[in-house]
């Protein structure tokens, strides 16, 4: 079973992102793995023990994102992938999904393609299904199961109304969610590891593609009107009167 | 340093007291984000007779101030794998044993049958008190945070200080992000931060910022509940049941002073490494959390306490990494400083500020 995983480097979800002049700063916060990425490592690592083969992490990035990929190295997959490229800026979601669909293409022979189900900096969720569609192969988006059975896999989605089980043939891409399971912390031998890995960087030209052109424009990027909170602190001389007064005042402003 | 310090003063009756945080959470920095160590065995006759009245404090917290704050007596174990070491512990032992802590020389062969999941191969001896252990930073911070402000104590969040008026060589108010605050009385407990605010005073504190990080591990289940918090001395490295985990940390001897609290992977590595040739077990566990705090550290290792040239400028800080075991009795002592004039639980007069210019440094040689 041949897996890639399609990672991307965010800024910490603990950042606070702010817009000044017209861009987005986040400040001194660290740039880390997109946290429903190692939802889908997770996934990607459980078919490779359940079936065997090879879990290939791939990012688009700059050479800071090698500290991505060497995350999902110490989590556990056998290589990966830097595509860094100076055409690859400012990409919208259908031009990511050209270039990750070329590097699959050009890895050879997947079966599985995993992805988070959003990357938490742009939240759009469209990605999986756009690599898919260039793919040629189905989209199993917010999968929280996953079976394979021979040339099949089973997966079970969830879905606002409740829960999907669908079934298609490989090879396929999945986008996960945090229902498949917490994702394994990275091992001290795979954190030893991943740091002696040489990562390639492939360019536009090495993956075999003309740089994709955007286009979506953010034409205006404005920080979200701010809110005027007031907090009030319930006080009472013990937890049960506190718990109490607590009570009172969510029924009273009707919370519940 | 800055809640105790609030708590005993208001404890003694004090009004008026503020208590100013710039972060948005008390204990957020170098407290909540020390190990939790707290211990007897120092080689200075002061830091001991401080840990001689601030671990008491800590087992009487919850009684005093009704907050549960985990005190874990796992015992500190400095293993010693170089002859200088084992002759200065053999004084710091005997300095202790003279000031009735009982802490026990352990051979090598000792030191391997305790921790037999350890290489310890190189080990030549060490010493070990069952009183040291582990207490919850954050518990302590919290408690006295509350206990302040049960007694009045006004404590603030995200007001931070950005200047300190004087008038004549005192103190008339502190300037803050929220507006200045007329006072005759400031207490610079503000850790790592204590030279810059002391240079809004125009005051000079030999206190200096330095990093220092800790990994966190997965469970592992070979490290029994009764495992000790190890220290192989000579390369800064420790090691302690965290959870059902393991904590490890290690100083960097090469790291530049400064502000940064971000994870240095790279010493990280180094660390993981050492750690993993201390106790093989770890190869297999996995990384739950790691995280950067600072120490505050002075030119001889020990706090300074008292006044300074401003009249109204009180200074506690510079604990060089002890400051959450001995944050007890240091507020306590502050307390007594500012309301009687003198220190009255124990003498720590030698430990003012002045002792830098008056070449009466003394050094603590048990710093990781």
């Amino acid at each position: 079973m041949k897996i890639v995983v399609c990672v991307k480097q965010v800024p910490d979800s603990t950042a606070k992102v702010v817009v000044e002049q017209g861009r987005i700063i986040w400040g001194d916060a660290p740039l880390v793995i997109n946290p429903w990425d190692e939802y889908a490592m997770e996934a990607a690592l459980q078919q490779r023990e359940a079936l065997s083969g090879t879990v290939t992490a791939v990012t688009i990035g700059d050479e800071s994102a090698r500290e991505t990929l060497r995350r999902a190295l110490a989590m556990g997959a056998d290589d990966a992938i830097l595509i860094s490229d100076p055409g690859l800026v400012n990409l919208d979601t259908q031009a990511t999904a050209q270039v990750l669909a070329a590097v699959i293409r050009k890895i050879g022979a997947v079966d599985m393609a995993f992805f988070g189900r959003q990357a938490i900096d742009g939240d759009a969720g469209l990605v999986p299904a756009q690599t898919a569609r260039l793919l040629g192969w189905p989209a199993l988006t917010l999968a929280s199961v996953i079976k394979v059975e021979g040339g099949s896999v089973h997966v079970e989605r969830g879905i606002e109304e409740g829960r999907q089980i669908v079934t298609a043939k490989l090879p396929a891409v999945f986008s996960m969610t945090k229902d498949f399971g917490e994702p394994r912390y990275p091992s001290f031998m795979g954190i030893r590891k991943a740091s002696r890995v040489e990562i390639p960087a492939w360019s536009l030209a090495g993956v075999g593609i003309a740089a994709p052109v955007s286009v979506i424009t953010w034409p205006e990027i404005i920080n979200p009107p701010s809110r005027e909170i007031t907090c009030e602190y319930i006080t009472g001389s013990n937890p049960d009167e506190i718990a109490e007064a607590l009570a009172a005042k969510i029924l009273a402003e009707k919370v519940l | 340093m800055g809640a105790s310090t609030a708590y005993h003063l208001a404890l003694r009756g004090q009004k008026n007291i503020l208590l100013l945080e710039k972060d948005e959470f008390f204990g957020q920095e170098a407290t909540g984000r020390c190990a939790g160590g707290v211990r007897y065995q120092f080689s200075t006759e002061i830091n001991i007779r401080l840990s001689l009245q601030s671990l008491p404090m800590l087992e009487r917290f919850k009684d005093e101030l009704g907050q549960e704050i985990n005190f874990r007596k796992c015992g500190y174990l400095f293993v010693l794998t170089s002859p200088k070491d084992v002759k200065i512990f053999q004084h710091s032992l005997e300095l202790q044993h003279g000031l009735g802590v009982k802490t026990e020389w352990l051979s090598a062969d000792e030191i391997h049958n305790r921790l037999p999941l350890m290489q310890f191969d190189d080990a030549l001896a060490g010493s070990y008190n069952p009183e040291d252990g582990l207490v919850d930073p954050n518990s302590v911070v919290m408690g006295y945070v509350n206990g302040a402000q049960r007694m009045g104590v006004q404590c603030f969040n995200k007001v931070e200080v950005v200047g300190i008026q004087t008038e004549g060589g005192k103190i008339v108010a502190v300037d803050t992000n929220q507006g200045t605050i007329a006072t005759r009385t400031i207490v610079n407990a503000a850790g790592p931060w204590a030279g810059m605010i002391g240079q809004m005073a125009g005051v000079e504190v030999p206190i200096i910022p330095y990093r220092r990080q800790i990994i966190t591990t997965t469970p592992l289940a070979e490290i029994p509940q009764d495992f000790p918090f190890v220290l192989d001395f000579a390369q800064s490295l420790y090691f302690h049941r965290e959870g059902e985990g393991i904590l490890t940390g290690m100083s960097n001897n090469n790291e530049k002073a400064g502000f940064d609290q971000s994870v240095d992977e790279k010493f990280e590595m180094i660390n993981m490494e050492a750690a993993i040739a201390r106790l093989p077990c770890l190869e297999k566990a996995g990384l739950l959390s790691h995280w950067a705090g600072l120490y505050e550290v002075t030119p001889d290792a020990h706090p300074i306490y008292g006044k300074t040239p401003v009249d109204g400028f009180y200074l506690v800080a510079g604990f060089s990494g002890h400051g959450f075991m001995h944050g007890p009795i240091s507020g306590k002592l502050m307390a007594e400083y500012i309301l009687d004039g003198n220190f009255q639980s124990l003498d720590v007069s030698m430990l003012d500020l002045a002792r830098f210019k008056e070449d009466r440094q003394m050094r603590e040689y048990n710093v990781v």
